[in-house]
């Protein structure tokens, strides 16, 4: 941990050694006093390598443990180290640099334990195809219903936490192994962390494949369901023991 | 049932408790998981040895046919056995992911100390 510095930025990575020295050379441009974390999920290119050769740190997991896996290692040893704040940041280029600044500047108001970066509320031109928009639109239906507040983009990738915040994501149990999405968030915000979503630039890949494609997005849109209900449950039964 | 198929049945019911104490030697199993299966080959070599608990118990419980009622129970075990076995991959998954991420950091950390002292 350098000195004087309380956030470190996380990058998980499979497979991008197309995109990640141009991201890490963007936020080393932004010449903030953070520390740059990229966990190499089990990559099979030079991932691990171009990382190290721009002088930066890297987590390797021996084999890929999914986006949540790696993201999770990257907590964890952010609450060892002692860093009041975690950015996660993806590898692929779609996020802009700059946005951690305005994520930074929201958490360290205090009011705020999760600040969420939305690809739309408004600044930039994000296209999604129709499946996704589809999972998106009920995802965000669910959380309005469930906990009250408007989440317009539930799967971003772009998020600030406070300690509190990944502390508990770091505990075993508490975060997904895949993907975190819809039912992490609806599980935060029952839990009483509070939750804020700004207006992001979200760009197109630099270069490579998304993970949600095809036939895979319905899976996933199965899965999300019931991991949500299964959350839901679970509050529930947590609110009768506290009542009991 | 006739005295060939008895036998075959109880053949195969010697044939399972044997690979299954054989797996338990070898370390292939171990005892808690051996059990199921022990107790599944048991259930083989009394229905073999004594067909009428089959008859007797079909009557009872209203079956027609009793055959069916040994593939009702068989199906209803074999289900049991699967359920066991996912909770079980689950909670070793849940291990094996924490297992690894503490691993990767250790080694992290050992690289950057090796990278202080170096430089």
């Amino acid at each position: 941990m350098e000195p004087g510095t309380d956030c470190l930025i996380l990058i998980p990575a499979y497979n991008e050694d197309q995109n990640i020295g141009r991201v890490l050379q963007e936020i080393r441009s932004l010449e903030l006093n953070v520390d740059i974390l990229v966990i190499n999920d089990g990559s099979q290119d030079r991932t691990e390598t171009v990382v190290e050769e721009a002088g930066e740190k890297v987590i390797a997991l021996p084999y890929n443990l999914g986006y949540g896996g790696a993201l999770q290692t990257g907590f964890k040893y952010a609450a060892v180290m002692g860093y009041d704040y975690v950015l996660q940041f993806d590898a692929d280029g779609q996020h802009d640099s700059e946005d951690i600044l305005i994520i930074l500047d929201h958490l360290k108001t205090g009011s705020y334990d999760i600040v969420i970066g939305s690809r739309f509320l408004g600044r930039g031109s994000f296209k999604t195809g129709l499946m996704k928009k589809i999972a998106i639109s009920l995802f965000r239906f669910i959380i309005k219903v469930s906990t009250g507040i408007r989440i317009t983009d539930p799967t971003s990738g772009l998020q600030g936490l406070t300690r509190k915040v990944f502390c508990h994501y770091a505990t075993i149990g508490n975060f997904p192994e895949d993907f975190p999405d819809a039912d992490t968030l609806i599980c935060s915000i029952l839990s009483g962390y509070r939750v804020k979503e700004i207006p992001v630039n979200i760009k197109e890949r630099y270069s490579g494949k998304s993970m949600h494609v095809g036939l895979k997005t319905v899976f996933y849109l199965i899965k999300m369901l019931i991991s949500i209900w299964v959350v839901l449950i679970r509050k529930k039964m947590q609110a009768e023991v506290v009542i009991k | 049932m006739s005295g060939t198929v008895k036998l075959i049945i109880f053949f195969l019911g010697v044939v399972f408790v044997v690979t299954v104490m054989y797996l338990l030697v070898k370390r292939k199993i171990n005892e808690r998981n051996s059990l199921f299966w022990l107790a599944g080959s048991l259930i083989i070599l009394l229905l073999a040895t004594t067909p009428d608990i089959l008859e007797i118990t079909a009557r009872i419980i209203g079956v027609d046919y009793p055959p069916t009622l040994l593939f009702l129970l068989s199906i209803l075990v074999i289900l049991f056995i699967l359920l066991y076995q996912s909770i079980q991959i689950s909670v070793l998954q849940e291990k094996c992911r924490e297992l690894t991420q503490h691993l990767a950091i250790a080694n992290f950390g050992k690289k950057e100390k090796r990278r202080q002292e170096n430089s």
